[in-house]
């Protein structure tokens, strides 16, 4: 079943195009990721699917339904964790995540049962009575997690949930989303972190000044560039010629030394590492540390964009 | 509904701002008020006038002088006089210094008497007791004159019972009637003016509890409208609470005014139905201010506090040349002070204190009334929008 689905979406702020004629195909039981720098359309696209934006062009459906302001059974299927912490400052854990609950889940018994089951789900039980206000970064991310999932909705959004938290909430969250999804929730996860997205995430869209680069699973990202492995050594004087030898090599991709590094970008092959050193032992250089690793997301973005993923 | 009311009520009684400025200050600024106008009212109530006779033998013999002067210290109902007696001038003299009494009456060696007054530094806060005692002087001469001047002329009168009855009735030329429901007070009308105040004080429960619901406004707005709750539920639960925490605090500032301080409201069921109508009316300005877009809250909160100011200042809240101005106003523009949120709630408590009926309270809460459901006109159209062009 497809759980959302946009087609050509296109949202303009004043002179600014947000959103250019954007698609998006999300399936049940994904985990899908929307990775994109600050300022790429993530949040926008978000918000005209959650019908709180007006938008130019373009369809939006849910759950296979067009989506509108007033679809309030559309809304009551989606969980938002938005990128902006969103509760009463004046109220304490407990009854922030009874007060969103109870907006889509009228009957007491049951949203007493749900809400304590998301206070375990997000590790706040000992912190129930606080205000927001009490509560460290990571804390409060979680709250607002909860405050999110409470309902357990068939199709969350989560907006750049592990902004400014500490390893330890972020990988507790990330755990979260998981155990989430396990349970049978199609999960929409925007970030700028690639590390996050490739380690959840089942697919993923990069995109940037409100365009779709590049869809597909991490795999797939990867094979659409030609890099194949990515080899740093650490050289001490590189000379020119050495780096044009290197250059000159049938699996390099390009080369470039930044006085203490070189940084080999390779064709796939079994045999890349081997040939690069073999070189710069022929051109009579030592060399320290070496490493060797595949392609990453932000070398996809680097490739299809000519930048680096910027914050 | 009942979980967004009672969250919102539960929130916003917990916010720093709504307490300090809906409830806080106009408790302060009442209790300053009794402060500074506790001896305002005591110029309108009359007080028996401290005086001083000499007692001596020329006072004794003029038992007319005598008879007369203790009978006007006698308590009761038309007392005019608290009564010393001094054993000789001097002590009479010390008295006056001291400021124990306002003058003393004294027989000279005629048989007449005379007045000593406060000395002349003094004169200007005590003029209206000192003026009674020379008035009730001449008027004593002048009697006392007239009668020995009847007995030279026809005594055969006084064994007339008419004409005795007469000399001992009191003459009044002046009949006392109020004209209003209760006691004249000058300082009601800072308090009913202060009230005014805080109902637009209190606009800012509402100017904060709107922007928690508009999507344009705050993430928690945002988030709010992103969810399966009807909007219009959400909206008319938050303006309830708004309503709800405006009518408690005004009804606390009500009988902290009427029940410690111990300024002057009738018909107080009456009151509190009328507070019921100022909270709805600031309710409404506050959610019409709330929903403003593209304006912060600190400068929400900065207008409001302007309007307060302004309407106060044409409600008669800040003394004597404010409350000329408004009452000027009144007369000139009248329809220019309907619009005046808080000459209107000052009115209202006005109407109910000086006014028989019930005709130009039922006409303040019309008003009232009034501007409230053009307020929240104004601000459906400011809401009305489910979706916006920028967040």
């Amino acid at each position: 079943m497809t759980m959302v689905q946009v087609e050509n979406l296109v949202k303009r702020y004043k002179e600014v195009l947000a959103l250019d004629h954007f698609n998006l195909d999300i399936k049940e039981g994904e985990i899908f990721g929307l990775l994109g720098p600050n300022g790429s359309g993530k949040t926008t696209a978000i918000n005209c699917m959650l019908q709180l934006l007006t938008y130019d062009k373009g369809t939006i459906k849910l759950f296979g339904q067009d989506m509108e302001p007033t679809r309030y059974d559309l809304k009551k299927r989606i969980g938002i964790v938005p990128q902006n912490i969103a509760v009463f400052e004046e109220l304490t854990v407990a009854e922030n995540i009874d007060y969103f609950c109870a907006l889509y889940v009228k009957d007491n018994k049951k949203r007493a049962r749900l809400v304590k089951e998301a206070i375990e789900f997000v590790g706040l039980e000992e912190y129930v009575k606080f205000r927001p206000r009490k509560l460290s970064g990571g804390l409060i991310r979680r709250l607002n997690i909860a405050c999110g999932i409470v309902h357990k909705p068939e199709l969350i959004f989560l907006d750049e949930p592990t902004v400014a938290v500490d390893p330890q909430s972020r990988n507790a969250i990330l755990e979260g989303i998981r155990s989430l999804n396990r349970n049978g929730s199609t999960v929409v996860y925007t970030s700028h972190y690639m590390e996050e997205v490739e380690e959840i995430c089942t697919r993923i869209m990069i995109m940037d000044h409100g365009q779709v680069l590049a869809c597909g699973t991490n795999n797939e990202l990867k094979a659409m560039i030609g890099t194949g492995e990515k080899i740093q050594v650490e050289v001490i004087d590189l000379p020119d010629k050495a780096l044009e030898s290197i250059k000159a090599l049938n699996c390099t991709q390009k080369a470039s030394y930044d006085g203490k590094t070189l940084e080999v970008f390779c064709t796939s092959g079994a045999q890349n590492l081997s040939t690069v050193l073999q070189t710069l032992q022929q051109e009579g250089l030592t060399f320290g540390r070496v490493y060797s690793e595949p392609p990453t997301l932000n070398d996809v973005f680097l490739e299809l964009t000519g930048t680096e993923l910027r914050d | 509904m009942w979980n967004t009311f009672k969250y919102t009520v539960k929130a916003l009684v917990q916010e720093s701002s709504v307490l300090l400025w809906g409830l806080g200050f106009p408790l302060i600024m009442a209790t300053l008020f009794q402060i500074a106008f506790s001896n305002i009212d005591g110029s309108y109530d009359f007080e028996p006038i401290p005086i001083a006779v000499v007692e001596n033998e020329n006072y004794t013999n003029n038992e007319v002088f005598t008879q007369s002067i203790e009978a006007l210290a006698s308590s009761g109902e038309g007392q005019l006089f608290k009564l010393h007696i001094a054993k000789n001038e001097s002590e009479a003299q010390q008295l006056l210094a001291d400021a124990t009494i306002m003058g003393f009456y004294a027989i000279n060696d005629k048989g007449n008497p005379e007045l000593s007054l406060t000395p002349s530094k003094m004169l200007d806060l005590a003029s209206i007791e000192q003026t009674i005692l020379k008035s009730y002087l001449d008027n004593f001469v002048r009697t006392q004159t007239t009668l020995e001047a009847i007995a030279q002329k026809d005594p055969s009168v006084f064994v007339k019972p008419s004409f005795l009855e007469s000399l001992s009735a009191p003459i009044n030329y002046t009949n006392e009637v109020s004209i209003t429901a209760n006691k004249t007070s000058g300082v009601v009308r800072y308090f009913y003016a202060l009230l005014g105040f805080a109902t637009i004080m209190a606009a800012n429960i509402g100017v904060i509890a709107m922007a928690r619901t508009q999507a344009n406004l705050s993430p928690l707005g945002a988030r709010r409208a992103a969810g399966a709750t009807k909007r219009i539920t959400t909206l008319v639960a938050t303006l309830l609470a708004s309503w709800f925490l405006a009518f408690v605090f005004l009804t606390v500032t009500f009988c902290y005014m009427r029940y410690v301080l111990d300024v002057g409201f009738a018909r107080e069921i009456a009151c509190v139905g009328g507070l019921a109508v100022c909270s709805l009316m600031t309710t409404a300005l506050g959610a019409c201010v709330g929903s403003i877009p593209k304006i912060g809250d600190m400068a929400k909160g900065g207008i409001l506090s302007g309007l307060a100011c302004l309407f106060g200042l044409f409600a008669g809240l800040f003394g004597t040349p404010s409350q000329k101005l408004a009452d000027d106003l009144t007369r000139t523009a009248p329809l220019l002070q309907m619009l005046n949120p808080a000459k209107q709630v000052t009115d209202l408590f006005y109407s109910l204190y000086y006014y028989d009926g019930y005709v130009h309270y039922l006409q303040t809460t019309f008003v009232l009334l009034a501007g409230a459901l053009v307020l929240f006109a104004v601000t459906v159209v400011f809401v009305r929008r489910q979706r916006y062009a920028s967040l």
